[in-house]
């Protein structure tokens, strides 16, 4: 397995779809500036305008990411080549699955927070919201993006059309997302948010505040969470990951690769 | 210990409706090139892909240097090497870049062995294009190369000679027949051109419907495609006895059916005649037989096919 993984990596840094990855999460994560005088945003500030772009940032990231390293190789044969030269399917599947999960959360996190470190650099840290607390959800977070990612890594070794994945991915995606908020709305019920990406949306929505800091009046936002959010998060996203990644596998075994 | 490196039993393989290979049985020894040839669409290339891992077997068992579990097959298939339908190739790297990408893979340590391979299939000098610009024969050439890398002691090749011109094909079949020689590689080919597999195979297996027809020695099939008078008398053996005794012939068979095959006396075939009249037998059926392997080949196929055929009709009546 871990040749498998040196040659994939070796081809993720080599492509191009890797570094427009990096662009578009910088990018979506900073979409909500457009307007703002940027000299008076600060890392806190930053995070709290943010919003929602924190939460669909993952998602199209990770869509396009994990089913380009994952099915890319179905395209050219590599995944052929690499059970013909003795490798295990077990290996094949796994390291696939490892890098997904890896590059697509690596990526994610440097677009949302390459930009929190360059404003705290540049103006401060800020009385928005706790360094700490943020930090913590930004590890929480890691746990709806493995999930999703695994959701993708499934649909792709399903399907085995990186463009089909894309499209199926997507609209499962929004519909899920549409789905939970009916649901929160009519039912005001929220325990499906952990299986859905409504999830990350509230890792990265804040009770917010207006504070009075050293004679300015300012946005305080809080950054605790419920422990029973975090623990329906952390178990939701482990057991559907689980599921996910061994259904795909099962398939990937006992399929014939074409 | 077994003397085959391949040995393949009773090896189906279903599709839905459809049976790809049926009851396939064969065995590879070592330091063999064998031409695997049949008709598009005969189960060739499914074979060779159960052989890679790639299909899975509904039926029958494969066995590589005499492994048959998961791990033994896994293990065995890093001793060879393959190259099937598409040759293996990123469209956006360079051939060094793609057979870079595939020293990592296999964990070959060292890097000269790029240089090596495609100094051997002629693509050194390709540079700094990418893949998507080679045209098909470079693309067969750049299979040839990653299918190298490994130094394989069995190498699987589904028509390797593949949209080569006149000369790249004579090329691949030196190299071919140079890793075979020097380094004792086992080769198992497939090709649709069958002159040039007759210059380079060992031994043939013949498949049609999914099904071995035959497999067969080089020696043996140019026995049979040699040419040579078929003789059906009303007493073979003694015709056998005659011809031997009157006329000294020393090339002659009997076929398993009692019938003779006579490799001498091609331009006399008048006194051969005469001499079995004089002597008491009745000629009923001679003619002379001259098959070269597409002949052969053509035959063979055309055979099965009219059985195939009635098999066919069998079927439909019975509906």
């Amino acid at each position: 397995m871990g040749n498998i993984i040196k040659a994939m990596n070796y081809q993720i840094k080599n492509d191009k779809v890797t570094y427009f990855g990096v662009l578009l999460s910088v990018f979506l994560s900073c979409s909500n500036l457009v307007g703002c005088d940027l000299s008076e945003v600060t890392g806190g500030s930053f995070i709290s305008m943010a919003g929602d772009m924190t939460a669909l940032l993952p998602m199209f990231v990770i869509l396009i990411l994990s089913v380009r390293i994952c099915g890319w190789d179905y395209t050219d044969k590599t995944i052929n080549y690499e059970i013909l030269a003795g490798h295990h399917r077990r290996d094949v599947y796994f390291a696939r699955a490892v890098l997904a999960i890896v590059w697509s959360v690596l990526i994610c996190l440097v677009g949302m927070l390459v930009p929190v470190f360059i404003f705290t650099a540049i103006n401060g840290w800020g009385d928005t919201m706790e360094f700490k607390g943020m930090m913590l959800r930004f590890a929480l977070s890691f746990f709806p993006m493995l999930r999703i990612t695994s959701q993708y890594i499934l649909l792709v070794f399903l399907t085995r059309n990186v463009y089909i994945s894309w499209g199926a991915g997507y609209m499962a995606t929004m519909f899920s997302m549409m789905i939970n908020m009916m649901i929160k709305e009519f039912l005001s019920f929220e325990f499906t948010w952990h299986f859905s990406s409504s999830n990350l949306m509230k890792i990265f929505t804040f009770n917010q505040s207006l504070g009075y800091v050293n004679n300015e009046d300012v946005v305080i936002c809080q950054t605790s969470l419920e422990s029973s959010f975090v623990a329906g998060t952390i178990v939701a996203s482990l057991v559907i990951s689980l599921i996910c990644i061994g259904f795909g596998y099962i398939f990937f075994k006992k399929s014939d690769i074409s | 210990m077994s003397e085959f490196i391949i040995d393949v039993k009773n090896l189906d393989k279903q599709y839905m409706k459809q049976k790809a290979v049926s009851d396939a049985t064969f065995q590879i020894k070592e330091g063999m090139i064998t031409g695997l040839i049949g008709p598009n669409g005969a189960g060739k290339t499914t074979i060779m892909k159960m052989l890679g891992g790639l299909v899975l077997p509904t039926k029958g068992s494969i066995k590589i240097y005499g492994a048959n579990d998961e791990n033994g097959l896994a293990h065995a298939r890093s001793r060879m090497s393959f190259m099937i339908e598409t040759p293996y190739a990123k469209e956006k790297l360079t051939a060094r870049e793609n057979l870079e990408k595939q020293r990592l893979q296999k964990g070959i340590p060292d890097k000269k062995r790029i240089d090596e391979v495609l100094e051997m299939v002629g693509l050194s000098d390709t540079g700094k294009k990418s893949v998507k610009n080679f045209s098909l024969g470079m693309r067969q050439r750049l299979g040839i190369a990653n299918a190298l890398m490994t130094k394989p002691e069995i190498m699987v090749l589904d028509e390797p000679v593949n949209g080569l011109d006149p000369e790249g094909i004579v090329e691949i079949r030196e190299l071919l027949l140079k890793l075979n020689r020097e380094e004792h590689i086992t080769i198992l080919i497939s090709s649709h051109i069958l002159s040039e597999l007759s210059l380079l195979c060992t031994d043939y297996l013949f498949i049609n419907h999914g099904k071995i027809l035959q497999a067969i020695s080089a020696e043996e099939l140019k026995k049979q495609c040699h040419e040579y008078y078929h003789i059906n008398t009303d007493n073979n053996s003694l015709a056998t006895a005659i011809l031997q005794e009157k006329l000294g012939v020393t090339e002659i068979e009997v076929e398993r059916d009692g019938s003779i095959r006579l490799y001498e006396q091609l331009d006399n075939i008048y006194k051969v005649s005469k001499t079995l009249f004089e002597n008491g037998v009745v000629p009923l059926k001679l003619n002379m037989n001259e098959a070269n392997l597409e002949q052969y080949y053509i035959n063979m196929v055309g055979e099965e096919n009219g059985k195939h055929n009635k098999g066919d009709e069998l079927s439909d009546k019975k509906r």
